[in-house]
C-alpha cells in the first residue's frame, strides 16, 4: 500500500470517526445522567434526514433544511424526554432500555405510513461531490467538511461542559447524579438539557450522515444507533472523552478491517466489533478509559 | 367451588373460541370480498410481491404494469370468455412471509403466480410448482433462478450472462477498454455473479481485470472501496459493478468526490429513476445495460404513448413494461389452451414464439432452458438524462449459468 | 435424587397443576377451534392458530429466564434462529442441501431427518451454544448482561447473512418439510407451559426470583445467583430452539431476517404486556399481540379492518404493538396480569363476583421468595 493510499484511508478514518464520535457522545451524556441507553436516538438522525428530504423536495434551499432538520431532532429530543422518558424516571435501567426501544418502533414506522417505507434520495449541494488535490492526496470536501463539522462540536461541547454552569451541573450529575442533586442542581433541568444537547449531537451528525449516504429510509437509524452503542461502550458508557475516543478506535477498527482482511471475512466485522463489546463488558464494565478521571 | 371454576374455565374457553372465530372470519371476508361472482369465469393471478422492502423498486412497477395490462384486457371482453384479476400481498422482502403469503395465494385458487424480485421467489415459486401453478420470475435477471425452481418456472425477460457478455464484449470492442475493476457483493446472485459473467467474457476476450472489492447492500458508506479503486495499479479502463438502489447513488457521489474519473459501467437495476438523487455531475457518463429503450419507431414507444394517454404521465421505468409483457405472455398462452390452466398452460408457455410484447416485437421462449431469447439495451446517462446509444448485438459467447 | 424428591412434594406438585390446568385448557381449545375448522391443515386460520401456539414457546421459552431472573434478554431469538438453521441441516432433501449448503460435511449432507430427530437434535445444538456463551453472559452484573444479550442478537445476525456454506447467508433457506401440525405445535406449547411453570415453584425458580427482588441480599442468603441464572438461561434457551425447530418445520422457508429486532421486539411486547413475571402473562400477551398483529395486517395490506374499507397504511401493526408495550410500561409496568397467573384471576374474579370482594394474597412463590 502506497504513503498516499494510507493518507487517503486515515482522513476516512478522521471523518467516519468524527461522525462516530458525534454520536456516541449524544448517547453517553443520556447515559451520563439518567442512566438511560436511548436506543431511539437512532430515530433523532432519521428525524433530521426526513426534515432535510421533505424540505428539498419542496424546494427549500439545503442550508435552510439543514438548520430545520437539526433544530428538530432536537426538539424531538426534548419531547422524547417529556413524554416517554419523564414518566418512568424511577424505572429500572431495563425498563427503560426497553421503553426506548418500543419508542424508537413507533417513529420508526411513523415514517413508513406518513412518508413511505422505500428508500428515497436526497440531492445535496454540488460542492460535496467535489475533491480537494493536496501533493499526492485527493481529499473530498465531503470528508472535510466533516472533520472541521465534527472537531467544532466538540471543542463548543467541551467550552460549553467546562465553561457554563449549566455544563459543570450536568458533568457533576453525570459523575454522581444523586450526590448532584443535594448540591442543589435541579434534576429536571439537567436531564432536559441532557437530551437537547443529544438531539443536538444527533442532528449534526444526522446532516452529515444523510449528506454521505444521499437518502433516507425509515430504518435508517439503526447502523448510527449501534455504531454510537458500540463506540460508548469501548469507551466506557456515559464516558464523555471515552465516547469520544470509543468513535474514533471504531472508526478505525472499520476502516483497517476493509483493507486488511480478505473480502471473505469482511462481512464479520460488525459481528467481531460486538465480541469485543461484549469482551469489554465482561472484563472492563466501564470501559477501556474506566480509570481516568472523567474530563470533557 | 369446583363447580364454579369449571363454569368459568368453559367460559374462558368459550371467549377465546370466539375471539378467534371472529379474527378468522374477520380475514376470511378480506380475502374472498373482490372474487365478485361466478368463481369458474376468472383466473386468478397471485402475486406476492415486496411493495414496501428493498426491492419494491422492482415489484412496485411489475405490478402497475400487470394491474394495466389486466385492466385492458378484461375492459376488451377478457381471453376465452374468462376475466383476469390479479392478487397481491405485501412480502415487505422477507422470505418467511413472503412463503406465507404465496400459500395463502394458493388457498385463494390462483392459477399463475407472478415471481417476486428478491431471491425469495425460488422459495414461492417452488411452492406454487407443488400445486401445479406456472410462475415467472418478475423482474429477476439471474439465469440460475428457473432451474433451481424447476419446470414450472419461466424467465421472460433478458438475463444477466446476456447482459454481462454483451457488455463486455461492447467495452472491449467498441470502447477499447482493457482493464477493468469489478465491485460485487456476495449477498444475492445478481451482484454476486454478474460482475463473473463479465469477467469471464472480458478475459476469454483478452481483456485484465486489475482488482475485485466485495460490498455490502445497503452498507451506506463505500469510501474505503472507493479509495481502493483510486489506488489500483495499473489505473483500470473502467469500473464493472451491478450494483442497484439504494446503494448506487451513494458509491457514485463518493466516487466523484474522491476525484475517481474511471467510467461507471453497469446493469439493469439502474435502469430506474431512483438513482436520480445521484446528481447530474456524478452520473454523468455512466453505462449500462438494460431491457429496452423506447426510441421512436420500437413497439415499447408505443406502449409509453398508449399508457401516458391513459394514465395521463408516461411510466417512470422499463420495469412497467415488463409488468405489462408478463400478462401479454400469459394472455398469449391461455389463449393457446382455451383458457384452461395447470399443465396445459406450462406447455403452452414453454412453446411460445413469435409473440409481438411492449418490449420486443418478437418473443420467443427457449423451451429447454424455459428463459427467453433477448436482446440488450445499452444506455448512457447525458448529465441525469438516459439516453439510448444502441441495441447490443446477441454476443458471440454467452457464459453458462453459474 | 434427594432433592429431586423433595422438589416434587405434593404442595409443589398442587401449585403447579392449579397453575397449569387453565393454561392447558385454553391451549388445548386453541387446539380444537383450529383442527375442527380446517380439518385438512389448510387455509389462513389454521396457519395463524398453529403460529401462535409455537409463539407460546418461544415467549414461555423467554419468559422461563427472563421471568424469573428480571433480566431481559434480547438474544433469544438467536437461539429459535439456531433451532431453524440447526432443522434446515438435517432435514432438507439432498438434492436442494447440495446447492443451498454447500459447506456441510459428508454425514450432515445425507440427512434427511423427520420431525422427533430434528427437534431432538436442534434443541441439543441450542443448548450447547447457550451453555458455553452463558459462561461469559451469567456472570456479568445486570445491565451489562443485558447489553450482552443484545450484542449476541447482532452477532447471531452477522454469522447467519454471512457463512454462505452454512446458511446461505441473507438468501435465506428453503425446501424444509412440513411436520409441524397443530396437535403437535399444542403439545409442545403444554409441555413448555408446564415445564415453565415447574420451574417457577421449583428450588432453582424461587432462588432465582430472590435474586431478581434483590442480588445483594440473595446472594449473601447463599443463593447462588450466577448458577441460577446460568441453569435458566441454558433451559430457556434450549426451549427457544426447540421452538426454533418447530417453527421452521411449518414455515417452509426462512432467512437471517426472521430472528432479529422485529421478532424481538415483538416476542419482548407480548411479555411486558402480558406481564413478566407470569407464565399465564406471556400467554396472554402472546394471544392479544397475535390478534393484534392479525387485524392489522388487514389495514396494511389490503386497507380492510373487518371488512370495512381504510386506507393501507404500512407499519401500522408494529406501530400500534409499541404504543400499547410503552403505554403498559407507563401505566402498568407488571404488565396485564402482574404477580398473579390466570388460576389467581380465576379466583380473583369468582371473589368479586359471587362472595363480594375478598382480598387474596399472592401465591407462595410469587413476588420474590418462599
Amino acid at each position: 500500500m502506497s504513503a498516499s493510499e494510507i493518507g487517503q484511508q486515515l482522513i476516512n478514518v478522521l471523518s467516519l470517526g468524527s461522525t462516530y464520535a458525534l454520536l456516541a457522545l449524544g448517547l453517553a451524556l443520556v447515559f451520563g445522567v439518567m442512566g438511560l441507553v436511548n436506543f431511539a436516538y437512532g430515530e433523532l438522525v432519521t428525524i433530521t434526514g426526513y426534515t432535510m428530504y421533505l424540505m428539498t423536495i419542496n424546494g427549500v434551499p439545503w442550508g435552510l433544511a439543514v438548520v430545520c432538520g437539526i433544530t428538530f431532532a432536537t426538539i424531538a429530543s426534548l419531547l422524547m424526554e417529556r413524554l416517554a422518558f419523564r414518566p418512568l424516571r424511577n424505572a429500572s435501567f431495563l425498563t427503560l432500555l426497553f421503553a426506548s426501544f418500543a419508542l424508537s418502533v413507533i417513529l420508526q414506522n411513523v415514517f413508513r405510513a406518513t412518508v413511505s417505507p422505500r428508500t428515497k434520495g436526497i440531492r445535496g449541494p454540488g460542492l460535496l461531490i467535489e475533491s480537494l488535490q493536496i501533493g499526492p492526496l485527493t481529499i473530498s470536501w465531503m470528508s472535510i467538511v466533516t472533520i472541521v463539522v465534527g472537531a467544532a462540536a466538540l471543542i463548543l461541547l467541551t467550552l460549553f461542559m467546562r465553561g457554563s454552569l449549566a455544563g459543570i451541573s450536568m458533568r457533576a450529575a453525570a459523575e454522581n447524579f444523586s450526590v448532584a442533586r443535594l448540591m442543589g442542581i435541579k434534576a429536571n433541568r439537567v436531564i432536559a438539557l441532557a437530551f437537547v444537547i443529544s438531539g443536538l449531537l444527533a442532528g449534526v451528525a444526522g446532516v452529515l450522515w444523510v449528506s454521505r449516504s444521499g437518502s433516507v429510509s425509515p430504518a435508517m437509524g439503526f447502523v448510527p444507533i449501534l455504531k454510537a452503542f458500540i463506540a460508548t461502550v469501548i469507551g466506557g458508557l456515559g464516558s464523555l472523552p471515552g465516547a469520544v475516543l470509543g468513535g474514533f478506535v471504531l472508526a478505525a477498527a472499520e476502516i483497517f478491517f476493509i483493507v486488511v482482511l480478505p473480502t471473505s471475512v469482511q462481512p464479520f466485522s460488525d459481528p467481531f466489533a460486538l465480541l469485543l463489546v461484549i469482551a469489554i463488558l465482561y472484563f472492563k464494565p466501564n470501559g477501556l478509559l474506566a480509570p481516568v478521571a472523567e474530563r470533557v | 367451588m369446583k363447580k364454579r371454576s369449571m363454569a368459568l374455565l368453559i367460559a374462558l374457553l368459550a371467549v377465546a373460541a370466539m375471539a378467534f372465530f371472529a379474527v378468522s372470519c374477520g380475514g376470511d371476508d378480506g380475502g374472498d370480498d373482490g372474487d365478485g361472482g361466478d368463481e369458474a369465469k376468472v383466473f386468478k393471478i397471485g402475486y406476492s410481491a415486496d411493495l414496501s422492502g428493498g426491492y419494491s423498486s422492482y415489484d412496485v412497477p411489475i405490478r402497475d404494469g400487470a394491474q394495466y395490462a389486466i385492466d385492458k384486457i378484461n375492459e376488451a371482453g377478457g381471453i376465452a370468455g374468462m376475466k383476469l384479476e390479479m392478487i397481491v400481498k405485501d412480502n415487505k422482502n422477507d422470505k418467511a412471509l413472503a412463503v406465507q403469503t404465496t400459500q395463502e395465494l394458493i388457498d385463494e385458487g390462483i392459477q399463475y403466480l407472478i415471481g417476486t424480485t428478491s431471491d425469495h421467489v425460488v422459495a414461492c415459486n417452488r411452492l406454487a410448482q407443488d400445486n401445479e401453478i406456472p410462475s415467472d420470475t418478475g423482474d429477476g435477471t439471474a439465469p440460475n433462478l428457473v432451474d433451481d425452481v424447476g419446470e414450472w418456472c419461466f424467465q421472460y425477460i433478458m438475463q444477466d450472462n446476456l447482459q454481462g457478455a454483451a457488455m463486455a464484449e461492447y467495452c472491449y470492442g467498441e470502447l477499447g477498454y482493457r482493464t477493468a475493476y469489478l465491485l460485487k457483493s456476495p449477498d444475492v446472485p445478481y451482484s454476486n455473479n454478474l460482475p463473473l459473467y463479465f469477467k469471464d467474457v472480458f478475459e476469454k476476450l483478452g481483456g485484465e481485470v486489475v482488482g475485485i472489492s466485495d460490498y455490502k447492500l445497503e452498507a451506506g458508506d463505500f469510501s474505503a472501496q472507493v479509495t481502493k479503486i483510486a489506488n489500483a495499479s495499473p489505473k483500470p479502463d473502467m469500473i464493472y459493478t451491478p450494483m442497484f438502489m439504494p446503494d448506487t447513488p451513494v458509491f457514485l457521489k463518493q466516487l466523484k468526490a474522491a476525484g475517481v474519473d474511471i467510467p461507471v459501467v453497469t446493469s439493469d437495476g439502474n435502469d430506474t429513476p431512483d438513482i436520480l438523487s445521484a446528481g447530474p455531475k456524478a452520473l454523468d457518463g455512466m453505462i449500462l445495460t438494460t431491457f429496452a429503450f423506447p426510441e421512436p419507431g420500437t413497439s415499447l414507444y408505443d406502449f409509453y404513448q398508449q399508457y401516458e394517454q391513459d394514465k395521463g404521465s408516461p411510466p417512470e421505468t422499463v420495469i412497467v413494461a415488463n409488468g405489462y409483457d408478463i400478462i401479454l405472455i400469459l394472455q398469449a398462452a391461455l389463449e393457446q389452451t382455451g383458457g384452461k390452466g395447470g399443465q396445459a398452460l406450462r406447455d403452452a408457455l414453454a412453446e411460445l414464439s413469435g409473440v409481438k410484447i411492449a418490449t420486443t416485437d418478437n418473443y420467443v421462449m427457449d423451451a429447454d432452458s424455459r428463459r427467453a431469447e433477448r436482446e440488450v439495451a445499452l444506455l448512457k446517462m447525458d448529465g441525469d438524462l438516459f439516453t439510448f446509444v444502441q441495441q447490443l448485438p446477441f454476443p458471440q459467447y454467452v457464459p453458462a449459468p453459474l | 435424587m434427594a432433592v429431586f424428591a423433595r422438589l416434587i412434594s405434593s404442595r409443589f406438585m398442587r401449585s403447579v397443576l392449579r397453575t397449569a390446568v387453565p393454561l392447558v385448557v385454553v391451549l388445548v381449545a386453541v387446539m380444537v377451534v383450529g383442527a375442527v375448522m380446517a380439518p385438512d391443515g389448510r387455509g389462513a386460520t389454521y396457519r395463524l392458530l398453529v403460529n401462535f401456539l409455537i409463539t407460546v414457546v418461544i415467549v414461555v421459552a423467554l419468559q422461563m429466564f427472563t421471568g424469573n431472573s428480571g433480566i431481559v434478554s434480547w438474544g433469544h431469538a438467536a437461539f429459535v434462529g439456531i433451532g431453524a438453521y440447526s432443522t434446515a441441516w438435517f432435514s432438507v432433501p439432498m438434492v436442494i442441501k447440495e446447492d443451498i449448503f454447500p459447506g456441510l460435511p459428508a454425514w450432515m449432507m445425507g440427512a434427511e431427518w423427520g420431525l422427533v430427530p430434528c427437534l431432538l437434535v436442534s434443541t441439543a445444538i441450542g443448548a450447547l451454544a447457550a451453555a458455553v456463551v452463558g459462561l461469559a453472559i451469567c456472570r456479568m452484573k445486570e445491565t451489562a448482561m443485558a447489553m450482552s444479550t443484545l450484542g449476541l442478537l447482532v452477532i447471531a445476525h452477522g454469522i447467519y447473512s454471512n457463512w454462505e456454506g452454512w446458511t446461505r447467508g441473507t438468501e435465506g433457506v428453503y425446501a424444509l418439510p412440513t411436520n409441524t401440525t397443530i396437535y403437535i405445535a399444542c403439545g409442545f406449547a403444554c409441555l413448555a407451559v408446564l415445564l415453565a411453570v415447574m420451574f417457577k415453584y421449583s428450588r432453582v425458580g424461587l432462588r432465582l426470583q430472590a435474586s431478581r427482588e434483590d442480588p445483594l441480599s440473595a446472594e449473601s442468603t447463599g443463593v447462588s445467583v450466577v448458577r441460577a441464572r446460568y441453569f435458566a438461561w441454558v433451559a430457556s434457551a434450549a426451549m427457544s430452539a426447540l421452538a426454533g425447530s418447530l417453527w421452521a418445520q411449518f414455515n417452509l422457508a426462512f432467512g437471517p431476517a426472521q430472528f432479529y429486532y422485529a421478532q424481538v421486539f415483538a416476542i419482548l411486547s407480548m411479555l411486558v404486556i402480558g406481564g413478566l413475571a407470569t407464565v399465564s402473562g406471556a400467554l396472554v400477551g402472546a394471544g392479544i399481540t397475535t390478534v393484534i398483529f392479525e387485524v392489522l395486517r388487514g389495514v396494511e395490506n389490503e386497507g380492510n379492518l373487518f371488512g370495512i374499507e381504510v386506507p393501507q397504511i404500512s407499519g401500522l401493526a408494529q406501530m400500534i404493538l409499541a404504543l400499547i408495550t410503552l403505554l403498559i410500561l407507563i401505566f402498568r409496568p407488571n404488565g396485564l396480569l402482574a404477580w398473579w397467573e390466570l388460576d389467581g384471576w380465576i379466583v380473583k374474579a369468582r371473589d368479586r363476583f359471587w362472595k363480594g370482594g375478598r382480598k387474596l394474597a399472592p401465591d407462595a412463590g410469587e413476588k420474590g421468595g418462599e
